[in-house]
C-alpha cells in the first residue's frame, strides 16, 4: 500500500514537473514586433520565439482569404484580413509553448492551421526529461508492489 | 448498490438491477438504434450538406464527438463497450437473427460460412487501418468522403454478415474494431465466467451454440476459457443464454490481461503490430495535424500527389519499420542484458511490447483531448445547423468557435502521457517477470524497452509542450 502511494505521488510529481511553468523573469521593457502573414493553411512565420516578460506586438494580415488568429493560453483573438493589418498586443509573461491557430473557417484544413509561440526560457527539456524519469521510477515501484502481492 | 467481489474483481452483474438492465434486450437495442439513426443522419449530412468540414455534422459528430467519447471514455474505461451498441453491424445482426428483436438463437440465418483460417487474425485490420491512416486527413476534413466511408462500412458489414457467420466483420475486418480490441486489454470492464470448471462440465454450451434465450457468441468466443478482453464484444448474449448463471460482468484491475502469468506472451504478433501502427499514427498525427509544418499538412491532404506518396511512405515506414525495429532492438538488448534463456526472443519481444498497449492508449487520449478542447464548439453549432445551410434547429447555430481551457490543454496532455509512461513501465516489467527470476536481471532486461517508451513520450511531449 505504501508503494502504491509512493508511485502515485511520483506520477503526480512527474506531471507537475512537466506542467509547472518556468519562473517568469521581470519585465525588461523590451518590445518585439512580429509581422505574421496568414494564408491557407499556414502562418508565416509558423514559429515565434520571444523572451519571457517582453511586450509582443503581432501585426497580422492575410494573403488570400479571411483568417483569424487565436493564441492558446493567452486567449487572444484577432481577424486576419487581406490588405489590412490588425495588431495584437500583449505581454508574453508566461513561459512555455503556446499554439496559435486560425479562428475563422477558411477551408478544409482550417482546424489544423496552427503555429507555435515559444516564450523562453521555459526549460522544456529539463522538465520533460525530469518528468518522464520520475514517471518511469513510479512505474518501477508500482510493478514491485504487484510482485510482493503476488508472492504472498 | 450491493456488489459482489470475486477473484476476478467486482462482479457488476451480481447487482439485481444492473443484471436486469444487461439481460433485457431493450436498453442495448434502443442505444443501438439511436446510434444507427445518428450514423445515418451523419451520412445524409455528408452527402447533402456543406463541403466545409467543421460546419457539417458528418464531420463534427463523427470525428469530434464520437471520437472523443470513444477514445476518452469508452475505450479506457469500458474496453469494447462501444461494440455492444455499435450501429455498423446492426443490420447484419438483424439479418442473421431473422428479425429486429428476435432472441431465439437456435437457427441463425445467412450463409454462415466460416472465415478462412489464415485470415483469423488482425492483419487485415492492420492493413485497413494503415490505409485509412494515410488517407485520413481527407476523410477527416471532407464531409462527402467521410459519408462515403461510413456508408461503405455499413454496406460491407451487411454483406459480410450475409455470407459469413456471426460477427466476422467485427473481429477480422472492421478497422476500428481492431484497435478497440487491442486497447481493451487495458480496460477494467470485462466479461468472465465465474467458475471455468462448471463450463467444462456443461455439455450443451448454450453460450456458444445459442438457445431460445439468446444467440451463440456473435464474436466466436467461448466464454468458458475467456481470459482476455480483446475478442469479447461485451454483447451480453452469454449472460442471457447461460442456464447455470455462470457468466459475470466484472470490474477488474486494468491491464491485468497483459500481465497475467502463463507461458504464452500476453499479446500476439498481429496485436503487437496493431500497437506499433497505432503508436506511429499518434506520432504522425500529432506532428502533422497539430504541428506548425504546413507542407506536411498539404502533403497529407493531397492524395495521389507526389508529396502525399512521401507522406504515405513516412507514415508506413514509421509504423511498420522504424517503431518495430526500435522495439525489436530494445528486446534483443534486454534479453542479452538480463541473460534470459528460458524463453525465445520472439516471446520476449511480445512480452516487452505489451507496455505499448497503455502507452499507445495514453498517446491517443492525449491527442484526442485537443480535438474536444479546441474544436468541441463546432459540435454545438453544427447540431443546430447540421448541413451548413444556415438552419438553427436548437438555437445553437450561432455559437461561435471558442477553444475551452486552451491554457490547460498541454498540461492535461502531459499528465496523461506521464501516467501512460508509468503504467507502461509497470506493465512491461510485470509482463517479462514470468520469464526472469531475479529482480536485478528483470530490471536489466526491461530497461531498453522502457527507454524506448520514454523516447516516444519525449517526442510526444516535445510536440505538445
Ligand atoms: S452456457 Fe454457461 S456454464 Fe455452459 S459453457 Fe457456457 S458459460 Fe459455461
Ligand atoms: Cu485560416
Amino acid at each position: 500500500m505504501k508503494q502504491r502511494m509512493l508511485a502515485v505521488i511520483l506520477v503526480a510529481a512527474a506531471a507537475s514537473l512537466a506542467i509547472v511553468p518556468a519562473p517568469s523573469p521581470s519585465d525588461d521593457g523590451a518590445e518585439q514586433v512580429v509581422p505574421i502573414s496568414a494564408s491557407q493553411y499556414a502562418f508565416d512565420p509558423a514559429e515565434i520565439t520571444v523572451q519571457a516578460g517582453q511586450r509582443m506586438i503581432l501585426e497580422i494580415s492575410s494573403t488570400d482569404v479571411v483568417h483569424g488568429i487565436y493564441v492558446d493560453g493567452y486567449e487572444l483573438q484577432a481577424i486576419a484580413d487581406v490588405g489590412r493589418i490588425q495588431t495584437l498586443e500583449f505581454k508574453a509573461d508566461s513561459p512555455g509553448t503556446f499554439t496559435f491557430r486560425c479562428s475563422v473557417t477558411c477551408g478544409p484544413l482550417h482546424p489544423f492551421m496552427v503555429g507555435k509561440l515559444h516564450v523562453v526560457p521555459d526549460y522544456k527539456w529539463v522538465r520533460l526529461i525530469g518528468g518522464s524519469a520520475l514517471a518511469v521510477i513510479a512505474g518501477m515501484i508500482w510493478s514491485q508492489k504487484r510482485e510482493t502481492q503476488a508472492n504472498i | 448498490m450491493r456488489l459482489r467481489r470475486t477473484s476476478e474483481g467486482i462482479e457488476l452483474s451480481a447487482n439485481p438491477f444492473l443484471r436486469r438492465l444487461l439481460i433485457s434486450r431493450w436498453p442495448q437495442w434502443i442505444l443501438t438504434v439511436l446510434a444507427l439513426a445518428g450514423f445515418l443522419y451523419a451520412i445524409l449530412a455528408g452527402l447533402f450538406g456543406t463541403p466545409v468540414g467543421n460546419r457539417n455534422l458528418a464531420i463534427t459528430a463523427v470525428w469530434i464527438a464520437w471520437w472523443a467519447v470513444l477514445l476518452l471514455i469508452l475505450v479506457p474505461l469500458g474496453g469494447r463497450a462501444w461494440c455492444s451498441i455499435c450501429p455498423i453491424p446492426a443490420a447484419g445482426d438483424w439479418l442473421q437473427r431473422g428479425g429486429l428483436m428476435n432472441s431465439d438463437g437456435r437457427q441463425p440465418r445467412g450463409l454462415g460460412r466460416r472465415w478462412p483460417r489464415r485470415l483469423r487474425n488482425l492483419w487485415m485490420q492492420n492493413a485497413g487501418f494503415l490505409l485509412l491512416g494515410i488517407t485520413s486527413t481527407v476523410i477527416l476534413t471532407t464531409p462527402l468522403v467521410s459519408a462515403l466511408m461510413l456508408a461503405g462500412l455499413l454496406a460491407m458489414a451487411l454483406i459480410v454478415s450475409a455470407i459469413f457467420e456471426r460477427r466476422t466483420f467485427c473481429r477480422y475486418l472492421c478497422p476500428v474494431g481492431g484497435f478497440i480490441g487491442m486497447y481493451s486489454l487495458a480496460a477494467p470492464l470485462a466479461l468472465r465466467v465465474k467458475d471455468p470448471a462448471i463450463c467444462a462440465e456443461h455439455a450443451s454450451k448454450d453460450c456458444y451454440r445459442g438457445s431460445e434465450l439468446g444467440h451463440g457468441c456473435p464474436w466466436m468466443v467461448y466464454p468458458g476459457t475467456l481470459q482476455r478482453n480483446a475478442a469479447c464484444g461485451l454483447c451480453m448474449e452469454c449472460l442471457r443464454t447461460c442456464p447455470l448463471d455462470n457468466v459475470a460482468l466484472v470490474l477488474k484491475s486494468p491491464a491485468s490481461d497483459l500481465t497475467s502469468s502463463g507461458r504464452k506472451p500476453p499479446i500476439s504478433l498481429d496485436e503487437s503490430f496493431k500497437a506499433f501502427i497505432m503508436l506511429g499514427a499518434a506520432l504522425i498525427y500529432s506532428a502533422v495535424l497539430f504541428g506548425p509544418w504546413a507542407e506536411w499538412k498539404q502533403a497529407a491532404y493531397g492524395i495521389g500527389t507526389l508529396p502525399w506518396f512521401g507522406y504515405a511512405l513516412v507514415f508506413s515506414g514509421l509504423a511498420l519499420l522504424v517503431i518495430p525495429a526500435l522495439y525489436a532492438t530494445a528486446a534483443w538488448l534486454g534479453r542479452h542484458a538480463g541473460g534470459i534463456k528460458s524463453i525465445g526472443w520472439r516471446n520476449f519481444l511480445l512480452r516487452s511490447t505489451s507496455g505499448l498497449v497503455p502507452l499507445g492508449l495514453a498517446a491517443w487520449v492525449a491527442f484526442s483531448l485537443s480535438f474536444v478542447f479546441i474544436n468541441g464548439a463546432y459540435v454545438i453549432s453544427t447540431l443546430s445547423d447540421p448541413l451548413g445551410l444556415d438552419w438553427d434547429l436548437f438555437g445553437t447555430a450561432a455559437v461561435s468557435w471558442q477553444p475551452v481551457l486552451s491554457g490547460l490543454l498541454p498540461g492535461l496532455q502531459m499528465t496523461v502521457l506521464m501516467i501512460g509512461l508509468a503504467w507502461s513501465t509497470s506493465v512491461t516489467i510485470r509482463a517479462i517477470s514470468h520469464a526472469v527470476s531475479t529482480r536485478g536481471s528483470r530490471l536489466l532486461a526491461s530497461v531498453p524497452t522502457i527507454g524506448a517508451n520514454m523516447a516516444i513520450i519525449l517526442i510526444l511531449g516535445w510536440l505538445y509542450l
